[in-house]
C-alpha cells in the first residue's frame, strides 16, 4: 500500500537512544492493541465456521463448546445442494452486479455533465440532487413500491434493481471529484479534434478508475448485503429472493438446521470477500479522492 | 427547500479555484456551447429519468395517498384530509419510537465516531502491516446486518449459558443474561453488531482523511516543539480531519435514522426498541398494510430527516468541496447563450 | 408447521418470516419453487399455488405432487420464504401471479376491497360439515371467504418427570401454574417457557381468554380484555417474569420444541404440530393442558389459529381457481387427513375427516383434540393485526420494563377499540 507509507505522520528524525527507545516502546504497545481489537473483529467470523461443523444438539448445549469434537463439513455441502440457496446466490449476484455497474455508469455520466459541461440547467439539477440526497432512500421504500407494483415489477429483478439504479450519493461524489480533474487533459483531447464524447470515453474513463474503484467496492458490498428493499420487493418463492433473505427467513423460524444456516451465511460472505480483496487496495486512494475524505 | 443547501458555506475549505470553461480561448466559444447543449443532456437524462420516476413521482403520490384513507389498496378510497398526520403525532408508538432513535443515536454516533477515528489513528501510525490490519477490521463491513444478527442471536449474545457473553460471565461467577429479554441488555446487543459492522468502513473514511494531511504542517509542528502524541492529534489532525468528521457524521445520523435490518432480526415485537422505521414497515408494509397512513409517516420521518441534514450542514458544512462549485456556476451563467 | 397467526401470535408476521424449517433439509426434494414444473393435464389452463415455508420434512413434497397429479389445470406450487403474509398482501394488490393460497389471517379490508374471491357458493352447501370454530375467521359479512384446510391448537406442555422430582402436582388454577414455574426453576432448568418475549405475543392473549372475557364482544363491536380478572391474570405474569421463573434468550422461539426438548423449561406453551418431534424427543415424559382459569369467573382456555385455502378476486381463471381450491380442500379427504398428520400434527377442520383420522384417536392427541373441542377459542376476522400488536406491545412493556399493567392495559384497549371502530362496515 503505497499511499500509506508516502505519509507516515512522524517524520524520523534522528533522535537520541533513548527517545528511539520510547519510540520502539510506543510501537509495542500500538501492535498489542491493534491486534487485539482485530483479534475480537475476527471472533464472529470463528464462531460462523465452528457452529458450521458443530451437530445441531449444541445450539442448546448447556456450557460453550471451543470446537467440535468430531467437526461435520457436510453442512456446506448440504447448503450447495439445495436448490433454493444457489438461485438465491445467483440472484443476488445479477442484483449486485447490474445494480453497481449501472450505478456508477450513470452517476460518472451526470457528475461530469453538471461538473465539466457549461449549461444553465446545471445548478438547478445538482440542487436537485443535493436535496434528494438528503431524503433516506429507506423513507422512499413506501412510495417506491407504489410505483413497482403498479409497473408490475413486484418479485422480479427489474423490482430489485430498477430503483436503485440512480444514486444522488454518487452523482454528488462524481461530481466533486471531476470539478478536481485536471484540465490539462481534457484541452489536450480537444486538440486532438475529440469531442465530449470521445474525450469522455478516452480521457475521462482511464483516469476515473482508482476513484470507480472505491466506490465500486463500497456499492457491491451495499448492495449485496441490501435487506429492506429485496424484503418488501422479493416475494414468493425464491422467483428474486436474495440471500439476505433467505437467511433471515430463519431467524424466526421454527425448527431449522444450524449449521446449515451457518455454512449458508459463509457461503453468501464469499463473493463479497472476493471482491473486496481485489479492489481493496484502491479503497483509500479512491475514499480520499471522494472528497469525503477531506478538503 | 430553497438551492441554498447547494452552497451551504463550508467552513475551513480552500479558495475557490478559477474555472475557465473548458475549450475556451483555444476555440471559438459558440461551437464549444453548441456541442455542450446536446452532450450535457446525453450525459444527464438517463440519471435525471430514473431520478424523477423512482424519487421525485413516488414522493408525489404518497403526498397524495397521505390525505386518504387507503388500507390494503393502492387507490385512495376515502378522503381524510390532515386526519393520518393527525393519528401520527398523537400515537404514542411513533413519538415512542422517535425517542428510541434519539436514544439509540446518542451512542450508536459518538461510539462509532470515537473507535473509527481511534483505530484510524492507531493503524496510520503502524510504521508495518498497515494493509493486514485495515483488511482484518474492514472485513466485519462485508457482511451484512442479517449475518451480524444471526451471529449475535444465537452464539455471542443467545440468553443460555452456552452463549459467548454468558459464558465470559460464568468465569466470574455471574448468572447468564438473557440479552434480547431485558432492558438494557438488549441495547448492548444492538450496538455492539452495529459497531462491528459499520466501524471499519468509517475507520476507511478516516484513514483517507488522515493520509491527506501534508506531512509539512507535523514537520513545522515538530520544529515548533509540538510532538507530544495527543497535542499534535489537537492541533493538527483534529482540526485538518473537520471536513471528514463533518461527513461522517451525516452519514451515521442517516444510517443511525433509517436502522431496520437488525432491529427486525433481534427485536421484532419490542416496542421500547422500535426505531421509526421498522415502526413505519409494520405501519404499511407488514400485516397492517395501511398505505394512506404509511405514506403520512413517510413524509413525515423524510421532513424529520432533511432538517436534522440542513442543521448539520449548516454547523458543519456538507462538504469543504462545496466552496468550489460557486464560482464556477455563476461563471456559467454567463456562458450560455 | 405454521404456529403463527395473526390472532394469536404477531411475531412470525412482525418479524416477516413465517415458520419454517430449513428448505436445506429438503434438498433431495427438486422443489419447484420458481413456479416450474406442474401437471401435464389441464389443457392449457394454469394456475398459481401459494404455501408459506411450512417446517415439517416431506410438506413441500406432498403439495407439490398433488398439484402434479391434479387433472384439471397445470398448476404451479410457489413455496414461499420469508415474510408470507406481507409477499401476500403485496401480490394481491399488484394483482398478478397468485390465483391460489393458503392464509391465516383473512382480515375484513382486505375482504371488503375485493382482494379475495368469495367462496360462498363453495362452502353454503357444505359448510355443516365444518367445526364452528374453524368457520369463524373465514367468515366476514356473512359471506364465506376461505376453506379451512387445518387447525392448530396451542396450549401448555409439561414434563411429568420433573414434577414428580420437585414433588408438584399438576397445576390446576392459574395461580399455581406460575407458582410451580417459580418451584421448577433451578441451575439451568426454568421452570416456563412462554416464548422469548416471555409470553407478551400469545400468552398474554391466553390469559385474555382463560381469564373470560376474550379478545373481543360476540357482535365484534367492543374490545373486552379489560377487565379486573385479566389485570390480575397480567400482573401475576410480570412477577413471574420478574422472578426469573421464564426462559428467555432460547436461540429458537415457542413454536420450536428443541429447548423444551433438552430439558431447559419443564412447563411450555406449544402448538399441537410439535407433538410427533416431542414424542421422538421425550417419549412418555410428556403431558398436556388447556390454560388454566385465571381468577373466579374464567374458564380454560386452548387458543386454535388456522390455515384456509382462498382465491385470488383477480385470478387468471377464476373458475378454475375455485374448482383446485375444491378438489383439495373440499373434496379430497384423503389427502386433508394426510396433509393433517403426516407431518406436524393438525386437527382436520372437517369433523368427519378430523373422526376418521386414526393418529387422533388416542393418547395426547387425543387429549388436545378433546380439550380443544371443549375449551377452543378463536378471536375472528376482526381481531385485526394491528390489535394484536398493541397488545402485545402493552405485555411486552409489563414484563420488560415492569410497566403498571392496568394503565398498559386501558391504553391497549382505546388503540384496539379505535381500529375496531374503523372496521366497522
Amino acid at each position: 500500500m503505497s499511499t500509506a507509507q508516502l505519509s507516515r505522520p512522524v517524520p524520523r528524525a534522528a533522535g537520541t537512544g533513548k527517545r528511539q527507545a520510547a519510540r520502539t516502546g510506543a510501537n509495542v504497545a500500538r501492535y498489542a492493541a491493534v491486534t487485539l481489537v482485530a483479534l475480537l473483529f475476527l471472533l464472529p467470523f470463528y464462531i460462523m465456521v465452528k457452529t458450521a461443523v458443530s451437530p445441531a444438539a449444541d445450539i442448546a448445549s448447556r456450557t460453550f463448546v471451543l470446537w467440535p469434537s468430531d467437526p461435520d463439513w457436510s453442512s456446506f455441502s448440504r447448503v450447495l445442494d439445495d436448490p433454493t440457496f444457489p438461485r438465491a446466490m445467483l440472484n443476488t449476484a445479477v442484483m449486485a452486479v447490474v445494480l453497481t455497474g449501472g450505478q456508477i455508469v450513470l452517476a460518472a455520466m451526470a457528475g461530469y455533465a453538471m461538473a465539466r459541461i457549461p449549461n444553465r440547467a446545471a445548478g438547478p439539477l445538482f440542487s436537485a440532487t443535493i436535496v434528494v440526497l438528503l431524503i433516506p432512500a429507506a423513507t422512499t421504500f413506501l412510495p417506491n413500491f407504489l410505483i413497482v407494483a403498479k409497473l408490475g415489477w413486484v418479485d422480479s429483478l427489474r423490482g430489485l434493481v430498477v430503483p436503485g439504479l440512480f444514486s444522488a450519493f454518487n452523482v454528488f461524489l462524481f461530481r466533486q471529484f471531476f470539478l478536481n480533474f485536471p484540465k490539462e487533459l481534457e484541452e489536450a483531447g480537444r486538440l486532438d479534434g475529440l469531442g465530449y464524447f470521445g474525450v469522455f470515453r478516452r480521457i475521462v474513463v482511464p483516469n476515473t478508475l482508482a476513484f470507480a474503484s472505491a466506490l465500486t467496492v463500497l456499492g457491491f458490498v451495499g448492495s449485496w448485503n441490501a435487506f429492506l428493499w429485496p424484503l418488501v420487493v422479493a416475494g414468493g418463492g425464491s422467483g428474486a429472493v436474495t440471500v439476505q433473505v433467505y437467511l433471515s427467513s430463519f431467524l424466526t423460524a421454527q425448527t431449522f438446521d444450524y449449521s446449515g444456516l451457518f455454512a449458508a451465511a459463509l457461503l453468501s460472505l464469499v463473493p463479497v470477500l472476493l471482491v473486496f480483496l481485489v479492489l481493496q487496495r484502491w479503497l483509500v486512494r479512491g475514499v480520499a479522492e471522494t472528497g469525503m475524505g477531506g478538503g | 427547500m430553497s438551492s441554498s443547501t447547494a452552497s451551504a458555506p463550508g467552513r475551513g475549505g480552500t479558495s475557490p479555484a478559477p474555472s475557465r470553461p473548458p475549450g475556451s480561448g483555444t476555440r471559438p466559444r459558440a461551437t464549444a456551447v453548441k456541442g455542450s447543449r446536446l452532450a450535457f443532456w446525453v450525459f444527464v437524462t438517463p440519471f435525471l429519468v430514473g431520478l424523477v420516476l423512482f424519487t421525485v413521482v413516488p414522493i408525489v403520490w404518497s403526498t397524495g395517498l397521505s390525505f386518504f384513507e387507503a388500507r390494503g389498496t393502492l387507490t385512495p378510497t376515502r378522503f381524510v384530509g390532515l386526519g393520518n398526520f393527525a393519528h401520527f403525532l398523537t400515537d404514542d408508538a411513533f413519538t415512542n419510537s422517535l425517542v428510541t432513535f434519539f436514544v439509540y443515536a446518542l451512542f450508536i454516533v459518538p461510539v462509532t465516531m470515537a473507535v473509527s477515528l481511534g483505530l484510524a489513528v492507531l493503524v496510520n501510525g503502524l510504521p508495518r502491516f498497515q494493509a493486514f490490519y485495515r483488511s482484518a477490521l474492514f472485513l466485519p463491513v462485508a457482511c451484512s446486518y442479517v449475518v451480524g444478527s444471526l451471529v449475535w442471536k444465537l452464539a455471542l449474545f443467545s440468553g443460555l449459558p452456552s452463549g459467548v457473553a454468558n459464558s465470559a460471565l460464568g468465569v466470574f461467577g455471574i448468572a447468564p443474561v438473557s440479552w434480547l429479554g431485558s432492558s438494557p441488555y438488549w441495547w448492548i446487543v444492538l450496538v455492539t453488531v452495529r459497531l462491528w459492522l459499520q466501524v471499519g468502513f468509517y475507520m476507511v473514511l478516516f484513514l483517507a482523511g488522515l493520509q491527506r494531511i501534508p506531512p509539512v504542517l507535523y514537520e513545522a509542528a515538530m520544529l515548533d516543539g509540538v510532538s507530544a502524541g495527543f497535542r499534535r492529534f489537537r492541533y493538527i489532525t483534529w482540526p485538518q480531519l473537520r471536513p471528514t468528521v463533518a461527513a461522517v457524521l451525516l452519514l451515521l445520523l442517516v444510517a443511525a435514522f433509517q436502522a431496520f435490518d437488525e432491529f427486525i432480526n433481534l427485536v421484532p415485537t419490542n416496542p421500547s426498541t422500535r426505531p421509526p422505521l421498522v415502526y413505519l414497515y409494520n405501519v404499511a408494509l407488514g400485516a397492517q398494510r395501511d398505505f394512506g397512513l404509511g405514506s403520512a409517516g413517510a413524509l413525515i420521518l423524510t421532513a424529520i430527516m432533511v432538517v436534522v441534514a440542513l442543521l448539520q450542514t449548516k454547523f458543519f458544512g456538507f462538504s469543504a468541496a462545496e466552496d468550489r462549485t460557486k464560482a464556477p456556476r455563476r461563471r456559467r451563467g454567463g456562458v450560455s447563450a | 408447521m405454521a404456529p403463527t397467526s395473526s390472532r394469536f401470535s404477531r411475531r412470525a408476521l412482525l418479524a416477516g418470516f413465517g415458520a419454517g424449517a430449513t428448505t436445506l433439509a429438503l434438498s433431495a426434494c427438486g422443489s419447484n419453487d420458481g413456479g416450474t414444473g406442474g401437471g401435464g393435464g389441464g389443457g392449457g389452463t394454469s394456475l398459481s399455488q401459494w404455501y408459506h415455508q411450512y417446517g415439517e420434512e416431506g410438506v413441500q413434497q406432498a403439495v407439490t405432487d398433488w398439484a402434479k397429479n391434479y387433472k384439471a389445470a397445470s398448476v404451479s406450487v410457489q413455496w414461499t420464504l420469508g415474510d408470507y403474509a406481507s409477499k401476500l398482501s403485496s401480490r394481491l394488490l399488484s394483482g398478478s401471479g397468485v390465483d391460489v393460497f393458503e392464509n391465516n389471517a383473512i382480515d375484513p379490508a382486505s375482504a371488503r376491497k375485493g382482494l379475495y374471491a368469495d367462496l360462498s357458493d363453495v362452502m353454503d352447501p357444505v359448510k355443516d360439515q365444518f367445526s364452528e370454530v374453524a368457520l369463524k375467521p373465514v367468515t366476514i359479512d356473512g359471506k364465506i371467504w376461505g376453506i379451512p384446510m387445518i387447525t392448530d391448537p396451542q396450549l401448555l406442555w409439561y414434563r411429568p418427570s420433573m414434577l414428580e422430582k420437585a414433588g408438584i402436582a399438576v397445576p390446576t388454577t392459574f395461580d399455581e401454574l406460575l407458582q410451580a414455574g417459580t418451584e421448577l426453576t433451578g441451575g439451568n432448568q426454568k421452570g416456563l417457557f412462554f416464548g422469548n418475549d416471555g409470553g407478551a405475543g400469545v400468552f398474554s392473549q391466553a390469559i385474555a381468554v382463560a381469564a373470560g372475557p376474550g379478545f373481543l364482544s360476540e357482535d365484534n363491536k367492543t374490545v373486552a380484555f379489560n377487565t379486573p380478572e385479566v389485570v390480575a391474570g397480567l400482573t401475576a405474569l410480570q412477577k413471574a417474569y420478574k422472578d426469573g421463573a421464564m426462559l428467555t434468550g432460547s436461540p429458537t422461539d415457542w413454536t420450536d420444541p428443541t429447548s423444551f426438548n433438552a430439558g431447559l423449561a419443564a412447563i411450555t406453551w406449544q402448538g399441537m404440530w410439535a407433538l410427533p418431534a416431542m414424542k421422538k424427543a421425550l417419549g412418555d415424559d410428556l403431558g398436556v393442558m388447556a390454560v388454566p382459569q385465571v381468577g373466579g369467573s374464567g374458564k380454560q382456555a386452548v387458543l386454535v389459529s388456522q390455515w384456509n385455502e382462498q382465491v385470488a378476486a383477480k385470478a387468471s381463471n377464476l373458475d378454475a381457481a375455485k374448482a383446485l381450491a375444491k378438489a383439495q380442500w373440499v373434496d379430497d379427504a384423503e389427502f386433508q387427513k394426510k396433509f393433517a398428520v403426516g407431518f406436524g400434527f393438525h386437527v382436520p377442520p372437517k369433523t368427519a375427516t378430523a373422526a376418521a383420522t386414526t393418529e387422533l384417536q388416542d393418547g395426547l392427541a387425543k387429549q388436545v383434540v378433546d380439550l380443544t373441542g371443549q375449551w377452543g377459542y378463536t378471536a375472528g376476522p376482526f381481531w385485526a393485526p394491528a390489535m394484536g400488536t398493541a397488545l402485545t406491545d402493552a405485555a411486552t412493556r409489563m414484563l420488560t420494563n415492569g410497566a403498571d399493567v392496568a394503565t398498559e392495559l386501558a391504553a391497549a384497549q382505546k388503540t384496539c377499540q379505535q381500529t375496531l371502530d374503523s372496521l366497522a362496515s
